[in-house]
């Protein structure tokens, strides 16, 4: 235990003192760079099979039939940009079709969930 | 003391996956939609089958049920979705539904890609959310444990789930292959009803929630009673002694969460739980559910599983 306990004192004290001796030792940063894994090759998200129609229309429907989740115009428009930013919406001028009698999407707030994709 | 954890709640990316799965699917995704899910719980309780118990398959599999993963960070989103899957994996193989190799599930690619291939690398510190795991896990299949590549995920690697999943990295190239033959079906449960049709047929599931398991009784049951956002597998269901519907829960924190007996006892009968497992009434979990949390259910898709030859 004394042993471990000197073999410590020493390796921490030498890390330090070594640049004032000459000796050029990387820094901690440097060391946890080097073992942490480089970035990869960011993965291509294949080509979504299913139609941005098919989102919208889903969209659509859950709007329809849960008041219990979506409540406003809003809301929407936050499922709608989360929607985007997954990738499977890409074409917001489909907010022109889009329609939910409930909750309705005018003018107005077309250009707030445009603000808000742009956003995130 | 509760252990590591990492959920972090984006009701938007809920719904936002529940629509873009049920647009893939042709049909909602919710358990309550699905005619061939809805009120299986009930008429097999009805028929006498008072359990379901996947975990079990293990004994069946390997001979003796296997250890509670153990995480140290905040990836508990990965460690339940890939238990699930894994549980839902050996069930369909002991119940001769599926034909196929009894390989573990790895975490480490469903961690990291719900961050940064789904979640595109929104969130800075550990952490993410059922929704993308379950995303993600639709997208890209899942990977067996093993070497893919240059990378060997044959044993947990919890500082690589982390790694990868860190914004600007990502999921390697060799391990997105070894999971793209694997189609994974992934259904939401937003009721109590749900969560036992989906227990009762087979499915296994991911939690994620503001409470976790209490110490279980002197049945082997909890309660949703600790306080923290986290993720854990959900499993199984059992009717209690007092008539009432029971779900499995998987901790991931080691052998000793929850503490107490390791025994289930249940509607005339009784059953070994696994280290960190638990049974609990199933309004936690719906309370759960209603107040935010999540609930996905998944099963490898019939006749795509792991096999000789067709696995990477």
């Amino acid at each position: 235990m004394k042993t471990l306990a000197w073999l410590i004192v020493l390796g921490v004290g030498g890390y330090f003192l070594a640049p004032h001796v000459g000796i050029d030792l990387p820094s901690l940063t440097e060391l946890r760079e080097r073992v942490a894994p480089s970035p990869q090759e960011p993965v291509p998200v294949e080509p979504a099979a299913v139609s941005e129609a098919a989102v919208w229309e889903y969209l659509a429907r859950w709007v329809e039939s849960r008041p219990d989740r979506v409540a406003d115009t809003d809301r929407v428009l936050s499922i709608a940009a989360e929607l985007k930013v997954m990738g499977g919406l890409t074409d917001l001028s489909r907010l022109d079709s889009f329609k939910a009698k409930r909750v309705p999407i005018d003018d107005s707030n077309r250009a707030q969930i445009a603000a808000k994709v742009r956003g995130q | 003391m509760i252990g590591a954890t990492g959920w972090i709640r984006n009701d938007d990316a809920v719904d936002a996956v529940t629509i873009a799965l049920s647009a893939a699917a042709g049909e909602s995704i919710i358990v309550g939609d699905a005619p061939a899910l809805k009120g299986h719980s009930k008429v097999q309780i009805e028929r006498g089958v008072m359990g379901v118990f996947p975990w079990l398959a293990e004994i069946a599999l390997f001979g003796a049920l296997k250890a509670a993963f153990h995480q140290k960070q905040g990836t508990c989103v990965g460690q339940g979705t890939a238990r699930a899957l894994q549980d839902s994996w050996w069930w369909a193989l002991t119940q001769a539904a599926e034909i196929g190799l009894p390989v573990e599930i790895a975490v480490e690619p469903i961690y990291a890609g719900s961050r940064v291939v789904i979640g595109k690398g929104r969130i800075r510190g550990d952490g993410s959310n059922g929704a993308w795991a379950t995303q993600y896990v639709h997208d890209f299949g899942v990977v067996p444990r093993g070497v893919h590549g240059k990378y060997d995920l044959s044993k947990p690697n919890e500082a690589l789930a982390v790694a990868w999943g860190a914004p600007g990295h990502g999921v390697p190239q060799e391990v997105v292959a070894a999971g793209k033959g694997i189609k994974v079906r992934c259904k939401r449960c937003m009721t109590g009803d749900d969560i036992s049709d989906a227990a009762w047929g087979g499915y296994a599931m991911a939690f994620c929630g503001t409470k976790t398991y209490g110490k279980r009784n002197a049945e082997g049951i909890s309660r949703l009673s600790e306080s923290a956002n986290h993720c854990t597998e959900a499993l199984g269901g059992a009717v209690s002694n007092g008539g009432n519907i029971l779900i499995g829960g998987q901790q991931s924190w080691g052998a000793s969460h929850p503490a107490g007996p390791m025994t289930l006892k249940f509607k005339g009968n009784e059953v070994p739980l696994r280290e960190g497992g638990c049974m609990v009434p199933v309004e936690d979990y719906a309370k759960q559910i209603k107040s935010g949390g999540e609930m996905w259910a998944f099963q490898i898709s019939p006749g795509e599983g792991f096999r000789e030859g067709a696995t990477p």
